[in-house]
């Protein structure tokens, strides 16, 4: 009776595996703050990135116009980009946007549908700043590292 | 008693006000004409919500008892543009309806230029002129928007809509400083103006008269840790208003609160306190108002969210029970007219990103928030009451 147990336990472990091995290469996809080719700044420290997707920053340190891009709330990348890089929760993110666009002090980001339109147009508007999962990013975005 | 035009602020500043950004609405909505595409800053958002109120007694947005009441509406559009890097222009207009209380008209809700002077990773500092929603406690900058609020109903100690417009917004300027720091990030309002149109709510008040606006400030230095984990504010502000009766001395009042706020936000739930002493004087009397409440949410998903609350409100903190009040009171005002508690049960359902269901149930002891307007026989009012309250939400 034992021994059948354990050989179940030992089985269910072992059909668990593969599913770790996914769990661990979505960790390898985790997202990544993308910029246009021309962007000049090199890193971007978590200060800035939180002032820049609060929509409180609009300017880079050369005075190009910050042009942020996001995914829609219930999009799984930008859950994970909400929580792991800016630290905050999507809703409170939401509602910290919601207070700036309905009290006329500031403006929304831009939303995008999917990561493919996220890529497509941080490549081609000036001063934009976006996220991407790691295995979709190309030559036609760079990946801004934060500090 | 009759019910007169109520009276609209005439200082010349809100004038100007009202001048620019009438120009301001009619080039932005003229801009569809032009031969030119729209510039790429330009934006636009607006909501629309629509409730219904159900009381036990008294009324509340319209004839509430009974059938209950449809008479609770509101529909903002905006619309902001960036013509400079540093520089944006915005504005807001409102058609709201709220039972006798409200005049029912389109108005500016805000309307005003922002200029950024000094902007960068840990510091941004800069002037807002126009018509400016007052930054007071957490909610009052977008108070009647249902997507920035716990419930369909403020907590009636802090954002009192008996008193709307009092601390509404203001045709001034204010400057605005924010500071990011590892400590956590700083912001600061302070502001100078006149609180533009007195809406009819006054009237319950002091009666027929003309009110007018007065030079009146503001300041709110609001604190936020960990991504707005933790979040901590004080506000104080003077509010002056000049008014003419035939029924009681003619002269100033004013309104002098200091609010302090609380907010504590986890993934799933957040804790709320607000509490409110406002010095409120008339050239007869003057007295201490007191107000707080405790708010608890819970989001048991990202479509689901239910709210309790506990909000108390004395009008006059040295005469709680109101005895003293209804001692002298020659209108015949019951003692209960002088306080408030209310407990609140909420759930709000988020059925798309745009779209949401709320409602929430109200047991109340006292009168101290009911509108006038709505209720102009005070013999006639419960002190034990309740509230059922309906509302469906839209947002783009």
């Amino acid at each position: 009776m034992k021994r059948q147990v354990l050989c179940r336990l030992a089985g269910f472990i072992l059909l668990c595996l593969p599913m770790l091995a996914i769990a661990d290469q979505q960790g390898a996809d985790s997202p990544v703050i993308i910029v246009s080719p021309q962007q000049t700044p090199q890193s971007v420290s978590t200060n800035a990135l939180r002032a820049i997707f609060g929509m409180r920053l609009r300017n880079w340190p050369d005075q190009i116009p910050v042009h942020v891009f996001v995914l829609r709330d219930d999009n799984p990348t930008h859950s994970v980009f909400s929580k792991q890089i800016l630290n905050i929760y999507p809703h409170q993110l939401r509602l910290a946007w919601d207070r700036l666009v309905f009290s006329g002090t500031g403006q929304a980001p831009t939303e995008v549908n999917s990561e493919e339109a996220m890529r497509e147009q941080v490549a081609k508007t000036p001063g934009a700043i976006g996220y991407l999962p790691r295995s979709m990013v190309n030559d036609s975005v760079r990946i801004l590292p934060v500090q | 008693m009759t019910v007169s035009v109520y009276s609209r602020s005439n200082n010349p500043l809100s004038k100007m006000v009202r001048t620019c950004c009438l120009v301001f609405w009619m080039v932005l909505y003229s801009a569809p004409l032009w031969s030119f595409d729209f510039p790429e800053s330009l934006q636009f958002h607006g909501f629309a919500s629509q409730g219904y109120s159900l009381t036990s007694e008294n009324n509340f947005f319209g004839h509430s008892q009974d059938n209950g009441s449809f008479d609770y509406t509101e529909i903002g559009a905006n619309a902001s543009w960036l013509p400079l890097n540093h520089l944006q222009l915005s504005g807001q207009l409102l058609f709201r309806r709220a039972g006798e209380t409200d005049p029912q008209s389109l108005r500016l809700d805000y309307g005003l230029l922002d200029y950024t002077m000094l902007s960068d990773e840990t510091d941004r500092w800069g002037l807002r002129l126009g018509r400016i929603k007052n930054p007071v406690g957490f909610y009052n900058e977008t108070r009647d928007i249902p997507f920035t609020k716990p419930s369909i109903l403020l907590p009636q100690s802090i954002y009192p809509d008996y008193v709307r417009s009092a601390q509404l917004s203001s045709d001034g300027s204010y400057i605005y400083g924010e500071h990011r720091s590892g400590y956590g990030d700083f912001f600061l309002n302070g502001g100078i103006g006149y609180p533009p149109a007195i809406n009819r709510e006054w009237e319950g008040i002091l009666f027929e008269n003309q009110l007018n606006g007065e030079i009146s400030y503001l300041a709110r230095l609001l604190y936020e840790w960990n991504n707005s984990q933790l979040r901590a504010a004080v506000t104080y502000y003077k509010a002056k208003f000049d008014y003419k009766s035939d029924i009681i001395p003619s002269g100033s009042l004013r309104s002098e609160p200091w609010i302090f706020s609380l907010q504590y936000n986890a993934e799933h739930w957040s804790l709320t306190t607000e509490y409110s002493l406002r010095k409120v004087s008339q050239p007869v009397s003057t007295m201490m108002s007191e107000g707080y409440y405790i708010q608890g949410s819970y989001r048991f998903s990202p479509h689901w969210e239910g709210l309790l609350r506990y909000d108390v409100f004395y009008l006059d903190q040295d005469d709680k029970n109101g005895k003293k009040f209804a001692a002298k009171d020659p209108f015949g005002h019951p003692p209960y007219s002088q306080f408030a508690k209310d407990w609140t049960a909420g759930l709000t359902w988020k059925i798309f990103p745009d779209f949401m269901l709320r409602t929430e149930y109200h047991r109340i002891d006292g009168t101290a928030w009911l509108f006038f307007l709505d209720n102009p026989n005070p013999s006639e009012t419960s002190r034990s009451w309740q509230l059922f309250m309906l509302l469906g939400a839209y947002r783009f």
